[in-house]
């Protein structure tokens, strides 16, 4: 039982390095449901209707890409896929307007939309919260000039939007701060704009309490989020892919801690500690 | 071709802490930093030209000299005797930021999560909502040392409630962990090595 309690982290690094290399070289299928909070978030997408505005902000940085790219890659797919809905992109984080062009690159050529017309890149605008605020009052004093320097006021889809009042959903792609705590503060509860996140797994304990009271109303759960969105779009990509992967490294993990407890109740010198 | 094998070798660098901190590691994590610092400011910069300079320098909107001259007066801390000036944007910047977060957080925070709570025993979920609020609220109270029975019990319960959110939160900070993990290893064993079909 000593040495149950004492394995080498290395060992267990290496078990875990197994258990989500394996399945991908050799992947299984397991069956896996989609959760009603990621059901809504496809729904309120799908539900855009030609004239729409849909606002996409890119709230992250590198660290949170293996999460939230597979997530805003599907989510965009989708979006752009809506005829006639007008989309803005923008980020209030700085790393966040290369994941909006780097997703724009991919998708080029797969949709109709024309940029300015039917979408722009508004890019990133520092401040953080208040930052978001000046976007929510008025998106043409928080951003004079679109990510390639077009002044906004010649952008013809933006002449007739304002502020978040004229937005019909708000998706925030976020893993922190400025994140759907600031959204929910300056846009929602301001100005009433239907929001969804596509968060990390990370945050969403922290952020559930907003699903629940309304003000968040749908939200996509990390890297399984993304996966059950693919499906949803009868498209599996890289998040369906990475299942089998995420469900043995959590028997992995599961297997370790009742072994760890199993050790630590075992132990004859436990009370004496 | 030579962004993936960097790439590669700066996954391979970082994960080499896992057996051990060594210079390695170090070294992929200072150009890490690095560049990542390096990227804020660049963006930072773009901020400022799109939002103020250009405006200044083409439409001539000379309003916005004043909030880029405060901003700068943020550098004279710098500046021996004359580091009282960084207060007034400093104070500027807690103040404007403080408003903001107030007026937002009465109404998202307090008002519309209580009104949340303040709902029917209607189905389980809404019963568990209701009593987990009320006896976490319960194991807070510290006011004063309470005997009573009932009290001891619901905030017995509280903890116990608290202990599940923790759970939870730990379940979802190993799934996030997983994931980044899944998101390198995909990128190593198919962009790199090219296993992957």
């Amino acid at each position: 039982m000593k040495a149950l309690q004492n394995v080498d982290r290395r060992i267990i690094y290496l078990l875990v390095f197994l258990a989500l290399a394996i399945p991908m070289l050799q992947p299984i299928g397991l069956p896996f449901g989609i959760n009603e909070s990621s059901q809504k978030v496809y729904d309120l997408v799908d539900a855009l209707k030609p004239g729409d505005v849909l606002v996409l902000s890119f709230d992250y940085s590198p660290s949170g890409q293996a999460q939230l790219d597979p997530q805003a890659r599907a989510v965009m797919k989708h979006a752009y896929s809506k005829e006639g809905v007008k989309i803005i992109n923008v980020a209030f984080w700085a790393s966040g307007p290369l994941f909006a062009d780097k997703f724009l690159g991919e998708m080029e050529g797969t949709h109709d939309k024309v940029y300015g017309d039917d979408y722009v890149s508004l890019g990133y605008v520092a401040g953080g919260e208040t930052a978001i605020s000046a976007f929510g009052k008025d998106m043409h004093l928080a951003y004079p000039r679109d990510r390639h320097g077009n002044s906004i006021a010649d952008i013809p889809m933006m002449k007739n939007i304002k502020s978040a009042a004229d937005v019909d959903l708000m998706i925030s792609f976020g893993t922190g701060t400025p994140g759907t705590p600031e959204h929910v503060r300056q846009i929602v509860t301001v100005y009433g704009t239907p929001f969804a996140v596509c968060m990390n797994s990370v945050s969403v304990a922290g952020n559930i309490p907003y699903y629940n009271a309304g003000q968040m109303k749908g939200y996509l759960n990390g890297l399984r989020g993304a996966a059950e969105y693919e499906m949803m779009m009868k498209e599996p990509g890289s998040a369906t892919a990475s299942m089998d992967s995420l469900s043995f490294s959590h028997l992995t993990v599961i297997i370790f801690i009742l072994i760890g407890n199993i050790a630590y109740f075992a132990d004859p010198d436990r009370k004496k500690k | 071709m030579i962004g993936t094998w960097l790439a590669a070798i700066g996954t391979l660098g970082l994960m080499s802490f896992a057996i051990k901190e060594n210079p390695f590691y170090r070294f992929v994590e200072h150009v890490y930093v690095g560049i990542g610092t390096a990227h804020s400011v660049v963006m930072g910069w773009e901020s400022l030209q799109t939002k103020a300079i250009t405006p200044i320098s083409e439409s001539g909107d000379y309003i916005k000299l004043i909030p880029l001259l405060v901003g700068l007066l943020l550098y004279a801390r710098f500046f021996k005797g004359q580091m009282w000036l960084s207060r007034y944007p400093l104070a500027i910047l807690v103040g404007i930021g403080t408003g903001l977060t107030i007026k937002g957080t009465i109404g998202a925070q307090i008002v519309n999560q209580v009104r949340a709570t303040l709902i029917p025993f209607t189905s389980i979920n809404n019963i568990i909502i209701v009593l987990g609020v009320l006896t976490v609220l319960m194991f807070f109270y510290f006011t004063r040392k309470n005997t009573n029975p009932l009290f001891n019990t619901s905030s017995r319960i509280g903890r116990y409630v608290m202990m599940i959110a923790f759970g939870a939160l730990f379940g979802n900070a190993v799934m996030g962990r997983m994931s980044l993990m899944i998101g390198r290893v995909q990128f190593l064993l198919g962009d790199w090595l090219g296993l992957l079909g």
